[in-house]
Parts: C-alpha cells; sequence; structure tokens
C-alpha cells in the first residue's frame, strides 16, 4: 500500500488531537479560544457604540432598559504546523523512510480532513524548507529527500504560527539533549506532538563481532569489537535517550509518541500513537 | 592401565591446530555497517583495520572450540585403546644351541626381562633349538631362567631353529611370544617370531680337524691349528701326556691361516692333550686325542668238500676290516662256503656263501635290481656276472638286498637276536669279489656286526655326539671328568652322548672297560666368530598389553561426542555472530 494509501486508512480512523485543546486561528469549524461568530452563546458586555446591533441582548434591554451584548465563541479554522526531520537517519533504512512519508502524509490528510490548514516544513541543506503547499493539498509527498547535511534540526528557523499545533515528525537521534529543539518548539499557547518513528534495528541491533560503525549523517567511523555486553550497554543507553526525551516533552506539556516502522500505520497509531495521545479516534 | 595409540600417524590431524590459528590471527575484513545510533554506542577496544591482515591473537569460544574439536579428532584418529597388562604371559625363549653360542654365556640378557612389564605375571620357557632336547628352564623367575642360559653347553653343530619355533609357536597357541637368541641376527625367521642376538666379533683361534694315520705301522697324529681372524695372531701350545707337559711351541697365523700339527704317541700314554692358551671360544683351545683301537672281530670260516679253502680275497678283505680268523668256536662271525643252507642255530653272525655244485655253469644274463637298505646305499651290481643261479626260498623274515631276475642273489636272513648274510653266488664261478659294492657290503656287515658285539674299544669322537654302545646285562658306568654316572641299559645297549666338554671318558661294566674315548671339537664354522653382532627384533611391550574391548569403545564414543559437541558449539556460535 503506498503511503497516501495507508495515510488515508489511518486518517480515516484517527485525527490529531485537535479537540483537546481550544483553538486559534482563522474562521472556521472548530471553536476557537475568542468571541466569535458561532451559535455557542459565551458572555455579556454593555454595549458600546458601533457593536454590531444584531448581537443585542433585547430580553436582558426589556428587563434592565440598558443595551447589553451577547457573546458567541469564536469559530476558527485551527492551525497545523508540521516539521520533518529530513536528517539522514530518517531516511536509513527503507522501512523507516516509509513511516515517515506515511506519517507526514496522514498529518496532511488528518489536518484536511478536520478543515485545518496545514503547513510543512522540511529541512534542506540545514535550512527549513516550506513544502509546496499544492502537493500537500494533493497529497503529493512522495518527493521527500534526505538533507544529507541536516544532522541537527533547525527547529529555531521554523516559523511556528501562533497558537499553532506543532507536529514534529523526527527520531530525535540528536547527540545534544531535548532543551534546545524543546525550546523552540514547545509554547504554553501551542500543542506539540512528537511523532518518532523507529525500527527493530536500532532498537536492538544483531551487531556482533568486529565491525566498522559509520555514522549516516557525520560519516564518522568506528572500528568497534561489539560484544554482548557492549550491545546491552548500547540499549541502555538508548532506552535511557528516549526516557529523557519523554521527560523533557512531558514536562512541557507536549505528547510523544514512537511510531515502530514495523506493521501498519493504522497498528502503529492505534498501539502506540493513541495511549500517548498523539492522535484520536476520528469522530 | 596404559592408554596407547594403535596408530599414531593418526596425529597428523595436528597439522590443522596451527591452521586454526592463522585462520584466527589472519581474520576477515571486518564488516561494515551503516548506523543512525553511534552515538549511543560505548566506545571500547576496536575492531581490527580492513582487510584479511595479521592481528593479535584474540581468545574467543570459537577458536577455542574449534581446538578442542580439531584435538580430539586428531587424538581418535591416532586410535587410542586403553591397554590393561595381561594377568599371565608366556614367553618361550629358543636358544641357538650351537657351539658358537659358548662364547657369550656371560652375556646380558637384560633386553629380555624389560617383556615382563606387559603382564603381571610372565611364565618363562627356555629350550634349545634342537627339539628332542627337554625344557632348559621352565617357571616364572627371570633369573633362574639367565642361570639356565649360563649353565647350558652350547656344543653341537648350527642347527635350523625352524622346528623348534614351530613347536614353540604351538605351545603358544598363539597368545604368548617366541623370541630366539643367537649370537647373530637370524635370517627368515616367521614373522611372528622375535629375536635377539647377543654375540659380537670375536678374536679366536683354535684346533680342529684331528685324523689319525698309520704311516709304517706307526699311529699318526694330523691336527689343524686355525686363527679364525682378521689379523695375525701368535699362538703358543704344548702337549700334554701322561700327567707331564711338552715344550712350548709358537705359531704365528696369518689372518684365517691354518696350520697342520703332527705327531706320534708317545710309547707309554694312549692319550695325549693339544693344549694352547685360552682365548674366548674355549671349546678348541684343547684337543684331547686317544690311541684308537677297534674293537676286535674274529671270524671263523666253514668250507665244504668241494670248495678251496684258499680264499687270497677273503684274507684280504677280512685284514681290512680288522677281522682276526680263529678256528675258536667263540667267533663273533662264522663264514660259510657250502652248497647246502646251514640249519643249526648255535653260530653267532653268518656270511653264507652258497657253492654251485655245477662248477662249469654257464654265465647267464639276467636284470638285477638292487634293494634299498642301509648295507646297499649306493651300491651298484649292475656289473656282476654270474651263472643260473638255483632259487633260494625266502621265508618272510628275509630281508632281499639283491635280484637276478626273480632270483634273490643277496639276502638277510633273520635268525633270533642275528641277521644272517647271504650269497647265493658262488664267488668262484663269478666276478662278486672283484666289485667294490661287494667289498663295502661286506664291510658295512662287518661294522654291524662290530657295533652290536660287546668289547672294548678305544676312539675319538666328536663333542656331544650320540653313542650307542652294547653292553652286558651288568651295571655300566660313565667316567668323565672324575665323576661316574651309572648309565641305564636298554635291550643291550647304553645310550649317551659324548662330553660336552673336551676330554677323556671311559664307560666300563664292572671292571671291565667297553669304551675310552676322547671328545674334541671340530667344527670350524663354529669357531668362527667374525660374524657374530648383537641386535634385538623384539617387539615393544606395548604391543602385548591386552585391549579390553568395552573401555576402548566408551572412551571413543565419549570422544566422538565431545567432538561433535565442540563442532556444534562453534556453528552455533558463529551463526548468531552472524544474525
Amino acid at each position: 500500500m503506498s503511503a497516501n494509501a495507508e495515510a488515508e486508512a489511518a486518517a480515516a480512523r484517527f485525527s490529531l488531537p485537535l479537540r483537546k485543546e481550544k483553538q486559534s486561528g482563522l474562521a472556521g469549524n472548530w471553536t476557537g479560544t475568542g468571541i466569535g461568530s458561532s451559535v455557542d452563546f459565551q458572555d455579556h458586555r454593555p454595549y458600546h457604540p458601533g457593536d454590531d446591533p444584531r448581537y443585542i441582548n433585547w430580553q436582558a434591554y426589556a428587563r434592565t432598559g440598558e443595551y447589553t451584548m451577547k457573546l458567541y465563541r469564536e469559530e476558527v479554522s485551527p492551525r497545523v504546523d508540521i516539521l520533518v526531520d529530513a536528517s539522514a537517519s530518517m531516511f536509513l533504512e527503507p522501512d523507516k523512510k516509509a513511516r515517515t512519508v506515511e506519517l507526514l502524509c496522514f498529518c496532511i490528510a488528518s489536518s484536511l480532513r478536520a478543515g485545518t490548514q496545514p503547513k510543512a516544513y522540511t529541512t534542506k541543506n540545514k535550512r527549513i524548507q516550506l513544502m509546496d503547499p499544492k502537493a500537500l493539498t494533493a497529497g503529493h509527498v512522495d518527493a521527500l529527500n534526505t538533507d544529507d547535511l541536516a544532522q541537527l534540526l533547525p527547529v529555531e528557523q521554523v516559523p511556528w504560527r501562533n497558537n499553532s499545533m506543532r507536529i514534529i515528525i523526527s527520531d530525535l537521534l540528536f547527540i545534544e539533549s531535548p532543551n534546545r529543539l524543546i525550546k523552540h518548539c514547545i509554547t504554553e499557547r501551542s500543542q506539540t506532538v512528537f511523532f518518532v518513528p523507529w525500527t527493530q534495528q536500532e532498537a536492538q541491533p544483531s551487531w556482533i563481532g568486529d565491525l566498522e560503525l559509520i555514522d549516516c549523517e557525520t560519516r564518522s567511523k568506528r572500528m568497534q569489537h561489539v560484544s554482548d555486553d557492549l550491545r546491552k550497554s548500547y540499549q541502555d543507553n538508548y532506552r535511557k535517550h528516549f526516557a529523557a526525551w519523554h521527560a523533557a516533552v512531558k514536562s512541557r506539556g507536549a505528547v510523544l509518541a514512537r511510531i515502530p516502522s514495523m506493521g501498519t500505520l493504522t497498528e502503529a497509531l492505534l498501539a502506540h500513537a493513541l495511549p500517548a495521545g498523539a492522535v484520536e479516534l476520528w469522530s | 592401565m596404559e592408554l596407547t595409540l594403535l596408530n599414531p600417524w593418526g596425529l597428523t590431524g595436528l597439522l590443522s591446530v596451527p591452521i586454526i590459528v592463522l585462520l584466527h590471527i589472519f581474520q576477515r575484513r571486518t564488516k561494515t555497517i551503516v548506523v543512525s545510533t553511534l552515538f549511543l554506542m560505548p566506545s571500547l577496544k576496536t575492531a581490527t583495520t580492513r582487510g584479511r591482515t595479521f592481528t593479535y591473537f584474540k581468545s574467543s569460544p570459537i577458536f577455542w572450540l574449534q581446538i578442542l574439536c580439531a584435538l580430539l579428532l586428531s587424538f581418535l584418529l591416532g586410535k587410542p585403546a586403553l591397554l590393561f597388562q595381561r594377568d599371565v604371559q608366556d614367553v618361550i625363549v629358543v636358544l641357538d644351541a650351537s657351539a658358537s653360542m659358548s662364547a657369550y654365556t656371560d652375556a646380558s640378557l637384560a633386553h629380555l626381562q624389560d617383556i615382563e612389564s606387559a603382564a603381571a605375571q610372565t611364565q618363562w620357557h627356555l629350550i634349545a633349538a634342537s627339539p628332542e632336547q627337554p625344557t632348559l628352564y621352565q617357571g616364572n623367575d627371570f633369573s633362574e631362567l639367565a642361570n639356565a642360559f649360563n649353565e647350558y653347553s652350547f656344543v653341537g653343530s648350527y642347527r635350523s631353529p625352524l622346528p623348534a619355533l614351530r613347536l614353540a609357536r604351538q605351545l603358544t597357541q598363539g597368545q604368548g611370544r617366541v623370541i630366539y637368541v643367537a649370537d647373530h641376527p637370524p635370517q627368515d625367521l616367521p614373522s611372528d617370531v622375535e629375536w635377539l642376538s647377543i654375540g659380537e666379533a670375536k678374536v679366536n683361534t683354535g684346533f680342529t680337524g684331528m685324523t689319525i694315520e698309520q704311516d709304517e705301522g706307526t699311529l699318526i697324529w694330523k691336527v689343524l691349528l686355525r686363527n679364525y681372524s682378521d689379523e695375525q695372531q701368535k699362538v703358543t701350545w704344548h702337549i700334554r701326556a701322561g700327567g707331564s707337559a711338552s715344550e712350548a711351541f709358537n705359531a704365528d697365523l696369518l689372518p684365517g691361516a691354518a696350520r697342520a700339527l703332527s705327531g706320534t704317541f708317545p710309547d707309554n700314554n694312549q692319550q695325549i692333550t693339544l693344549v694352547k692358551e685360552p682365548d674366548s671360544f674355549s671349546l678348541d683351545d684343547r684337543l684331547p686325542i686317544i690311541r684308537p683301537i677297534r674293537k676286535q672281530l674274529m671270524a671263523k670260516v666253514f668250507t665244504t668238500d668241494t670248495g678251496s679253502s684258499e680264499m687270497p680275497w677273503l684274507n684280504r678283505l677280512l685284514n681290512a676290516a680288522q677281522v682276526r680268523l680263529t678256528e675258536k668256536y667263540d667267533a663273533d662271525v662264522v663264514i660259510y662256503f657250502t652248497q647246502s643252507l646251514p640249519t643249526h642255530n648255535d653260530d653267532p653272525s653268518r656270511i653264507v656263501f652258497l657253492q654251485q655244485p655245477d662248477k662249469q655253469a654257464p654265465l647267464a644274463a639276467g636284470l638285477k635290481v638292487l634293494e634299498q637298505n642301509t648295507l646297499t646305499k649306493k651300491l651298484d651290481f649292475n656289473a656282476l656276472i654270474t651263472p643260473k643261479v638255483d632259487k633260494v626260498a625266502l621265508t618272510d623274515t628275509d630281508t632281499p638286498l639283491l635280484w637276478k631276475e626273480d632270483v634273490p642273489i643277496i639276502f638277510l636272513r633273520s635268525r633270533g637276536y642275528h641277521q644272517d648274510l647271504y650269497f647265493a653266488v658262488d664267488p668262484e664261478l663269478s666276478n662278486l669279489t672283484r666289485l667294490p659294492s661287494f667289498v663295502i657290503l661286506l664291510n658295512r656287515y662287518i661294522e654291524s656286526i662290530r657295533k652290536s658285539n660287546v668289547g672294548y674299544e678305544r676312539s675319538n669322537t666328536e663333542l656331544g655326539s650320540l653313542l650307542r654302545i652294547p653292553v652286558p646285562e651288568a651295571e655300566v658306568v660313565l667316567r668323565h671328568g672324575g665323576q661316574s654316572k651309572t648309565l641305564s641299559v636298554r635291550n643291550g645297549f647304553v645310550s649317551l652322548k659324548a662330553s660336552n666338554t673336551p676330554g677323556f671318558f671311559k664307560v666300563q661294566s664292572g671292571k671291565e672297560p667297553l669304551l675310552e674315548a676322547a671328545a674334541y671339537f671340530s667344527d670350524a664354522r663354529e669357531a668362527d666368530l667374525r660374524q657374530a653382532e648383537s641386535g634385538a627384533g623384539l617387539i615393544s611391550s606395548n604391543k602385548f598389553l591386552t585391549q579390553r574391548k568395552n573401555s576402548s569403545e566408551i572412551m571413543n564414543t565419549i570422544i566422538v561426542i565431545l567432538a561433535f559437541a565442540c563442532l556444534l558449539g562453534s556453528w552455533a556460535l558463529i551463526a548468531k555472530g552472524a544474525r
């Protein structure tokens, strides 16, 4: 099944967690945080010259003889900003690459289904680059390319929209601590979700013996004799790395879901993203 | 218990061990993997660099399993066997009984004693290469066997040991060991017979080749003095007679040379001894000689009236045979010239010449057939010319010697203890008396009478030779070297062996001497010790340890299982690493 098909299938069951938070944005079908022209009554206030007389509470005037304005919730169209890590590690293994593309497609598809305005960014030559909106709208995202130069995600370059839902699709295999990325991605008024694709080979590698290990991004080489003990140490380090990310992300109120590259996207989202709150059931 | 390898060449499998070591040292190119999580890998010992290059040896379970497997398989190829001592082993030692071995009676038999390690107990048998000799030692004390070897008298000529070895192999029934001991490495022994040679080349000089001749009525003894070495030797010798010794004589002998010595017997001494300085081979350092006297025989001649009593040919023949004519009735042999067969039985042995009444009978041809008999061995009577002979009826106990057509013309007729010699040929009417075969036949017959008659004689005989002496029915004693020994009489004879050491001995019945003899060494082949050498063809005692079948099978099964376990473990570890 192609990435788009997988994404559509997953988008039919799941959606991005847009209902969880009060959204803001242009006029749309989502209940915004401000006052708007939806039918949901929110509050009263005194009339001020210039207010729209359609919202005068005539019943309150009849009772009080004073002009009072009715306030309704703002109906907005949420903004979704998606950042796709295009570093070499994301595309090292075919499964992981496919899952990355599927996640992007899912996010796009889910955003569009929900009537949101998605914007997707990727990196090229270490710089953030907006992806083609028409291609995103048409669902053509197969041309996602590896940024061979990217090693650290340049999140500070991303023009996040105010109060947007921020989706970050990255394997988080950075040597740096989470602080920089969290600082530039997570705010109080934004909802941030991390989709972290991973493979079995990087989680539980089968390396043994004398190996020449080459880092896919830095191209640094290391001659390493891998024994069982060393492999166990690596797995401990792997576990600790993502535990630190979990803790850092959670402490800032964001959501992090590690999505395995094995199996279908729908299964992966059901098993890992839904429990983590990175997706909701579509209704 | 002892562990041994029945196939040591199987250990060439150990050559695989250095190959395995080299394979592990010259390792394959390391596997290259592009990873995304290198920063999470702890940096410890690094692997080798590129290519199949030399690296310091790195111990690993795979390596040691492969080494262990190679060791086990090599060990298995060597056919390990657990050997246990037999409870009892039979070892039969067959001695070369020839005279040359007497020069090595003090040689060490230590090589033989090593055999005892193959069994808890060793049953030793020592026999001589002459099967007719009794067992020299039987027991489990090797020192007693060595004593028996040292004390054995080696006097005879060399005899093939094969009959004795066959007997020994039959006695062991294929379970024990047969070892032939000689003074030189033997040739053409059976493959399952081991050997031990205890000889070494030695210089020897000695007396040999004694003869006695008559020269104008005087007895002359002749002896050879021989040098059996490759170097010139100076020999000093003298003659002992009657307790006194002559002056010393010197002889310089070139390598391999012999010098003839001769002399007469002193007038008052019938015995002399030639003596030289002793050397390593002592049997030929003394040569006793006794003036020989043949046993006296007397003959009486009876002739018929029709025959002539003058027979010069008979006188010559009897004279040459040292038979004295007598008129007395106690002759040892009676010679008849008669036309009819004698009928009385009180004669001693008879020689009968049947005369023909018709002295004008013509000569007649006829095929002559000679019977096989000790008296007629290698004789030829084809030249015999006789007239037609009247056929004599043979009895069941007669032994024909010569036929002319179907007529027995020479035959033996048994008469009690005697066998009479009959000639159905008239000596006057034939050429019988001119035939050499007739003379030889008659001499042989006379000698057979001499041998069976009790009487005194003196003779020279070889060491250890078998003698059969007719004796009267009385106690017979052998005297030799100041010692006496009673001999057993059987059917009127005593059988004895001449002494094993050079010297004089006597056989007498009561006070009557029957035989006085000198025993001397005469086999020159045995006196030559230049070809003697030491050596051994003994099989390692380990080969004779018993293999207990069950123990070896269990051990081999365990080795196979361990080897397979090592292989499987090594493969499993390799496969695990590959994954």
